[in-house]
């Protein structure tokens, strides 16, 4: 069969000026009909920096829908203790390898950050872009003990699980894992059972649900009668994704529309879920913000406690007292409050001198506000 | 590995080029599977730039397809059928919803 080439236009058009243009009309349209203004949740901070890049959000406010944010995150919900745990283990021990995501090495934390701490003799903080180049470390430095400090969503879970499960075959005995593994579907029941925040419909997050399908969501209208739609990353899809939340409150239908078909699929990506499952187990995990969710967070089943490294370095997880007065990072999470609302907020917080992960993380909603909104000064 | 790596959370270098890395994974540029590399491995085309991705995750992949990567790894394939669809739809809203 002969291959259609694809054409540049499959990558651009998504930012056409009539396409968002009308796509603004046809949600204004709808908002006109309900008669009154929308609340929609972006769960994902890449939502949050599509609306924010594209200047789409006075738009939408002109069209009745007004955007928060979410905890879709992975950097902003995890607690400081985590980079304690790890702060302090680099900084006693010789001869520990930490392997984590960037923008994680530069959170702040009361023990200061990944970025900024003096490791102990032989041990050292590497930045990594993917789990398995933290595997390869361990092979590479078999003296030394490699520690993958991961933090994601599901999107991210499937490629841990695997570095992980090849860890275990190969036997390597020198690499272990720091879980700070999330799940965006109870972490939404929270949001919506404690009733904090008053939410129209969610945008959900496009690659998470690459892994997890649509049903994952399906409690959300089943449960509460809210809509939502799954939206890709371009303007015009999360645009498609906001019509269509919008339609389902005038038809008083709430359902999980998937708005991002090209990428989507209903059931998933069956073959990473089998290995999350094979790998990994549910359990009460602490939010920022969130608090304590139930089956919110995943870790590895007691057969991989080897490769565990809680177990294997006695980390000691345990909340510590909350030493960041004023920033407001876990409220931003929830969507009570705008970054411009937090005192902190392009005063003593900035993207070179962040007090809170929010302002950290590219997918930080403050990060986020401060780039795209004239140097952080509120409008 | 190779020379550059797809996104990932980069953060060694300057603020705005590390900036510009994590765009191409959180917006997902996708790319290309240009060639098959073995141990469940392939090239993956991003506009130019070659990576080695991990195609684990979509046994069924194949050279000419296009794919998201996340991580290192590949995590699902972009059907062109659905966006052809969905971009023939903001067309016709053109025309059912002009924007005047």
């Amino acid at each position: 069969m002969a291959r259609k080439k694809p054409s540049r236009e499959l990558l651009s058009d998504w930012r056409s000026g009539p396409t968002i243009r009308s796509l603004l009309k046809a949600i204004s349209v709808e908002t006109g009909t309900i008669g009154r203004p929308l609340r929609i949740m972006e769960v994902c901070g890449t939502h949050t920096m599509t609306l924010h890049r594209s200047g789409l959000k006075p738009l939408l406010r002109e069209a009745g829908v007004a955007m928060v944010s979410g905890p879709g995150c992975p950097v902003c919900i995890t607690p400081d203790y985590y980079h304690e745990a790890i702060i302090d283990l680099v900084t006693s021990r010789k001869n520990i390898l930490v392997g984590t995501f960037g923008d994680m090495t530069r959170v702040p934390t009361a023990r200061g950050s990944l970025q900024t701490t003096v490791p102990a003799p032989g041990s050292e903080i590497r930045i990594v872009y993917s789990p398995e180049e933290a595997l390869e470390l361990a092979v590479k430095n078999p003296e030394k003990e490699v520690i993958f400090f991961g933090a994601g969503f599901e999107t991210t879970i499937p490629a841990i699980a695997f570095t992980v499960k090849r860890a275990a075959a190969e036997n390597l005995k020198n690499f272990s894992l720091l879980a700070a593994l999330w799940l965006i579907p109870p972490a939404l029941q929270a949001i919506l059972e404690s009733g904090e925040v008053a939410i129209d419909g969610f945008i959900y997050p496009g690659h998470v649900s690459v892994i997890i399908g649509q049903k994952a969501y399906r409690f959300v209208p089943e449960k509460f009668g809210v809509p939502g739609a799954i939206a890709g990353f371009e303007p015009a899809d999360v645009l498609l994704g906001i019509l269509s939340v919008a339609r389902q409150i005038r038809l008083g239908r709430p359902e999980v529309a998937n708005e991002y078909r090209r990428v989507v699929q209903a059931e998933g990506n069956p073959r990473a879920l089998a290995l999350m499952e094979e790998m990994l187990e549910p359990y009460e995990a602490d939010w920022r913000g969130l608090g304590r969710i139930k089956r919110s967070g995943l870790r590895l089943k007691p057969r991989f406690l080897e490769l565990d490294a809680v177990r294997k370095f006695n980390l000691q997880l345990r909340p510590a007292k909350p030493l960041k007065l004023g920033c407001r990072c876990g409220e931003v999470l929830k969507g009570l409050i705008e970054p411009v609302d937090c005192p902190l907020f392009g005063r003593s917080c900035d993207p070179e001198h962040p007090r809170g992960p929010c302002m950290v993380s590219y997918e930080g909603a403050c990060l986020i506000e401060y780039k795209y909104s004239s140097g952080g000064r509120k409008q | 590995m190779s020379k550059r790596r797809p996104g990932g959370h980069g953060q060694s270098m300057p603020f705005l080029v590390s900036y510009r890395l994590e765009e191409k994974m959180c917006l997902a540029v996708p790319g290309k599977v240009v060639s098959l590399e073995g141990n469940g491995t392939g090239k993956v085309d991003y506009l130019g730039t070659t990576v080695l991705a991990n195609l684990s995750l979509l046994p069924e992949v194949k050279v000419g397809d296009w794919v998201i990567v996340h991580a290192g790894f590949a995590i699902s394939r972009l059907d062109q059928k659905e966006a052809r669809r969905t971009l023939k739809l903001f067309k016709e809203l053109e025309k059912i919803s002009p924007a005047d």
